[in-house]
């Protein structure tokens, strides 16, 4: 047995890929790795902006409809929550942890993640089904008006309808995926023990 | 200014001296030629990035073997959701080896049938395996993987058997 894992230690030897000049290029690396957060960043902050807008909007559109104002309001201070919080999550844990310490830390991550982006999902759906009714009716009224600007308010409003509707497809999404590398790294947790 | 050219310089030791090994757990892990420059590029980025917090508690290849796989595995969680097209690893990049073809054939499936029983293992054993074939000793590899030097004795003494039999099928099979 000893003469086979001798032999097996020198194929192991003789599988040395060559040297490729873009080994261990800290630069490269960390410059790749720079950007990645780089384009995170600015699609946090685009997103910020995003609700922003749709705030100032909605406080200043919706005079007359305090209701269906006060419920759009509430899905962007919601969803700038879920922004903030998701912002906040902790990074990775730490490579330099033992295989087994390091694959139970990213499991629990996953699960805190599971966790909150189901009760985000939660809130959405809610805030978002809440807008429904006033969106409707004032959507109602202007077409029976036909006020110009309550029929631009309505426009403007189901638009942020379905900008939440389409982020609560995308944390649907977020969570298969999630689920998905949790099962992965569970089972090879279980494959440890 | 001085703490970064020394970390600079440690880095370029460390790459030196674990360079070769590193590379071969990039193979093991990765089957194809540019996802295992990227393994290799994010290896080398948590390595630059723990560096500063090494302390030497613990030596430093368990140190630098633990980044790698850790690196390594959660790369390879991430490959298996993408479902990535499994390349074959053909050896592509290898050393300068017998010039005489049928040699060179012979050498390429050693290291081929090597290589897949390796993959064919479960994900520990599949570090283990790797770990021992770097000539970790056993203490070292349990410090690595976070395991009991008695329990990596066992499962090293299962996997040895198991990689024989697997070679030696796929020998009989060929």
């Amino acid at each position: 047995m000893t003469q086979d894992w001798n032999e097996l230690r020198n194929r192991w030897r003789e599988s040395t890929p060559a040297q490729q000049p873009e080994d261990f290029k800290m630069q490269q690396a960390l410059a790749k790795a720079n950007r990645f957060d780089t384009w995170i960043d600015t699609r946090n902050r685009a997103q910020w902006l995003a609700l922003l807008a749709l705030l100032c909007v909605g406080a200043l559109l919706f005079r007359d409809d305090r209701i269906a104002g006060a419920l759009l309001c509430a899905a962007a201070v919601g969803k700038a929550l879920i922004l903030w919080r998701s912002g906040g999550v902790a990074p990775d844990p730490s490579p330099e942890a033992s295989l087994r310490d390091f694959r139970a830390a990213l499991a629990e991550k996953f699960d805190r993640q599971i966790r909150f982006l189901r009760l985000s999902r939660t809130f959405v759906t809610i805030a978002f089904a809440g807008a429904l009714i006033p969106i409707g009716s004032s959507l109602w009224r202007a077409l029976q008006t036909g006020g110009e600007t309550t029929q631009k308010v309505t426009a403007l409003a189901i638009l942020a309808a379905a900008w939440v509707y389409l982020s609560v497809i995308r944390q649907r999404q977020e969570l298969q995926r999630l689920a998905e590398q949790r099962d992965d790294l569970l089972e090879a947790l279980g494959a440890q023990d | 200014m001085p703490e970064q050219v020394d970390l600079e310089e440690r880095f370029r030791r460390l790459t030196e001296e674990y360079g070769a090994g590193l590379r071969r757990l990039a193979a093991a892990y990765e089957p194809d030629a540019a996802a295992r420059q990227d393994l290799l590029q994010e290896i080398a980025a948590a390595v630059w990035t723990a560096l500063p917090r090494f302390r030497g508690d613990s030596g430093e290849r368990t140190w630098i073997y633990r980044i790698a796989h850790n690196v390594a595995s959660t790369a390879r969680f991430r490959a298996r959701r993408r479902q990535s097209r499994e390349v074959a690893w053909d050896g592509g990049e290898q050393p300068a080896g017998p010039e005489n073809p049928e040699s060179r054939l012979q050498q390429r499936q050693r290291r081929t049938a090597l290589t897949e029983a390796l993959r064919r293992l479960p994900t520990l054993d599949f570090q283990i395996a790797m770990l021992h074939l770097e000539e970790l000793s056993n203490a070292e590899i349990a410090d690595v993987v976070g395991l009991q030097p008695g329990a990596v004795a066992t499962r090293l003494t299962r996997i040895r058997h198991k990689l024989a039999d697997d070679i030696q099928n796929q020998g009989g099979s060929r």
